[in-house]
């Protein structure tokens, strides 16, 4: 038991520490006890997959450059006014007139300058304005829309899953055939229904590609909990008596749904520009509303003349989906479980 | 001396076992079915994984289930626990049959006969903190409060020979042997008269191996909890157990205790199976007889008639494909189920004893 090999004012504690982690040091090899000596370790702290997972994202610069992005959008969407303060133009995107009320000059198409920051549009709207409020309508059926497809998705994927059987052959089988059917046409389809009597807002196109975005989130999440189910922990609560609730919700659920958060994040993206590709169309939000993707949409005969009536809605666009992308991707990475 | 009551919906059929024994399994058979089709499945077979398996284990002993991979033993220790609904059969838990019981009264049954795992990487909850995975017995059968739990959880880390402060981490960040101590511990959780340990040691180093054999050793002696040790690794066995069944294909071949299994096996399988241990001795190992078996494993969807060994049995005579033979007693409680048995003593003195 006394080490009189070992000098140095440390090794009594070492030797208390040793004595008293006995159990350790077999079980482990004296290695490991010599690493902790060192380190008088008694609280310990929580460390998770998820937690793991958030230590290891922090650190790379990918998740701060994509929260940045998201973050800048995301306050764009809550508060426009923000960034429509610094702009000496009108900060507000529907005040729009042909003429400039005090020199009387036709204010219609001007080029980006110091006045108007992205210009003006063919009615004369302050360009910067529309493109900082068209954030809105992005985030929220992005965000919104992937909330609508993941709890059904979440839903589908996991009873078809779990129970298996003919729940899992019917809803698999209704899977199937809305996985079948083509998004664009299918929300066109639906979207030119709607529009001939109220008129479409961001609500409907929300629900359409929550409705026809799920098939593709819930096989996800099936395959996942097919795989969760058979493990062996799933077993051992069930040879403890766990109920059903308890196995699917303990057990199975938060050893899921890794992947299918994953595409959540990255289908936000795909979302945006779904939007925006639906807006283009023109089945989707209509002007009055303000959308990045109608300035695209009404921005293509202007291609050559006025440029800037597509680069910046593009971009904005390009930069908001990129951002949601870059974060699926790092959380990907950093959930990638690694057995031991 | 054994009478079986039975009466069918919901009552419990009872046996008289006589007082030591506290697990009888009585002839259990578990068929997966082989179905062909999608949507609608059409039987064409079965997997037959256990096909009439009956022995006991006493209160407070270590029966060893032996046989090598795909005889159905895993799946044995399973049924007995109902995680496979047993097929036929009747498994009696302190004389009360557990497979005739309704959900409700097996969850009461099932804090008495714990189960360990084989695998210490998929049988712990990676989302979960050690003390989570050891205290959720207790919060399924709501027992003690936040602050009890807690204790108990210490307690149980101490027992296993872990340090009680690394209650808060997660499975990952133990070893696999000190991850099988965290099975044990949660096994240990319900003061269970039986536990199931199903290969606990083949996924482990050799040397931690015998760590965990000591502990489980300890924890019998400490807390009197009978074992069913299933395993193929003979010389672990030989070590922990005092009775000892040999399984083949579904069937039980041999069953005695552990001195008659390893110095007087009397069914051909067990000799041939006991003549496959190594020996450390270079001398000895190189210069002993060595049996070895002809042909494969027949496949368990499609069994040999008779006798299931007879295949690859160097006494197959006729008989053997046309009666299956039945569990004869020989003497002194030793089992052989074969038309032909002979005591041949396989083990050197010197050589396979385990220290």
């Amino acid at each position: 038991m006394s080490d009189s090999g070992r000098e140095g004012p440390e090794s009594s504690a070492e030797e208390a520490y040793r004595e008293e982690h006995r159990f350790v040091d077999e079980a482990v090899g004296s290695k490991m006890t010599a690493v902790l000596a060192g380190d008088f370790e008694v609280v310990e702290k929580e460390a998770g997959l998820f937690s793991d997972a958030w230590k290891q994202v922090r650190r790379r610069k990918l998740f701060w450059f994509s929260a940045v992005l998201i973050g800048i959008f995301t306050l764009m969407a809550i508060a426009p006014a923000l960034f429509t303060l610094p702009s000496p133009a009108t900060h507000d995107p529907r005040e729009c007139s042909l003429r400039n009320p005090e020199t009387g000059e036709f204010q219609d198409l001007l080029q980006p300058s110091s006045e108007h920051w992205f210009g003006t549009d063919i009615q004369g709207c302050d360009y910067y304005a529309r493109v900082v409020h068209g954030a809105r309508v992005s985030i929220i059926i992005g965000i919104g829309g992937t909330l609508l497809l993941s709890f059904i998705g979440l839903i589908a994927g996991g009873t078809s899953g779990f129970y298996g059987g003919w729940t899992d052959n019917v809803i698999s089988r209704i899977v199937d055939v809305l996985y079948a059917f083509p998004f664009i046409i299918a929300a066109i389809l639906f979207l030119n229904l709607v529009a001939a009597e109220t008129g479409r807002n961001a609500w409907h196109v929300l629900l359409v590609i929550g409705v026809f975005g799920w098939p593709t989130l819930s096989r996800i999440f099936r395959g996942a909990v097919l795989q969760a189910k058979e493990k062996e922990y799933v077993e051992a609560a069930r040879a403890l008596g766990a109920s059903n609730n308890r196995i699917l919700f303990r057990h199975v659920f938060p050893n899921a749904i890794a992947p299918a958060l994953v595409f959540a994040m990255i289908g936000v993206g795909g979302i945006i520009g779904a939007e925006a590709a639906l807006s283009f169309l023109g089945v989707g939000l209509q002007l009055p509303a303000i959308s990045w993707g109608l300035m695209i949409a009404n921005s293509q005969d202007r291609i050559a003349t006025d440029p800037f009536l597509i680069f910046f809605p593009g971009l904005f666009l390009s930069l908001t989906v990129l951002g949601f992308l870059l974060l699926g991707d790092v959380v990907r990475d950093a959930l990638d479980p690694r057995n031991r | 001396m054994d009478r079986v009551s039975s009466e069918e919906g919901g009552t419990v059929n009872t046996v008289d076992t006589g007082s030591e024994a506290l697990l009888v399994v009585d002839d259990l058979v578990k068929w997966f079915p082989l179905t062909r089709g999608i949507i609608f499945k059409k039987h064409i077979g079965d997997v037959k994984a256990v096909d009439g398996v009956s022995f006991r284990v006493k209160k407070g002993e270590t029966h060893g289930l032996v046989g090598e991979s795909g005889c159905g033993k895993s799946t044995t220790g399973r049924a007995i626990l109902r995680l496979h609904e047993p097929t036929s059969g009747h498994v009696f838990f302190e004389g009360r049959d557990v497979i005739a019981m309704s959900k409700k009264e097996m969850r009461a049954v099932r804090r008495d006969m714990q189960i360990i795992f084989q695998d210490p990487y998929a049988s712990l909850n990676p989302r979960m903190t050690v003390r989570d995975i050891i205290t959720e017995p207790l919060v399924i059968h709501q027992i003690g409060d936040n602050k009890a739990r807690k204790d108990k959880a210490k307690e149980l880390l101490e027992v296993v020979g872990l340090n009680p402060e690394h209650a808060n981490r997660y499975p990952h960040q133990f070893s696999g042997g000190q991850r099988q101590r965290i099975g044990v511990a949660r096994a240990l959780a319900l003061d269970p008269k039986l536990i199931i340990a199903d290969e606990p040691v083949s996924a482990l180093d050799v040397s931690i191996q015998a760590q965990l054999v000591n502990l489980l050793m300890d924890i019998q002696q400490e807390y009197g909890i009978a074992f069913l040790f299933i395993a193929h690794d003979l010389a672990v066995v030989r070590h922990m157990a005092s009775h000892v069944s040999v399984m083949y294909l579904g069937h039980i071949m041999e069953t005695g205790t552990r001195d008659q299994i390893y110095g007087a096996p009397q069914h051909p399988y067990t000799q041939a199976l006991l003549s496959a241990v190594p020996v450390a001795d270079r001398v000895v190992e190189r210069n002993r007889e060595r049996i070895v078996l002809e042909g494969d494993l027949p496949s368990p969807a499609e069994p040999p008639s008779g006798c299931v060994f007879r295949t690859r049995c160097w006494k197959a005579e006729e008989i053997c494909a046309v009666e299956t033979p039945e569990l004869k007693d020989m003497g002194g409680g030793q089992m052989v189920a074969c038309h032909f048995p002979e005591t041949r003593s396989v083990l050197t003195v010197s050589g396979a004893s385990t220290a």
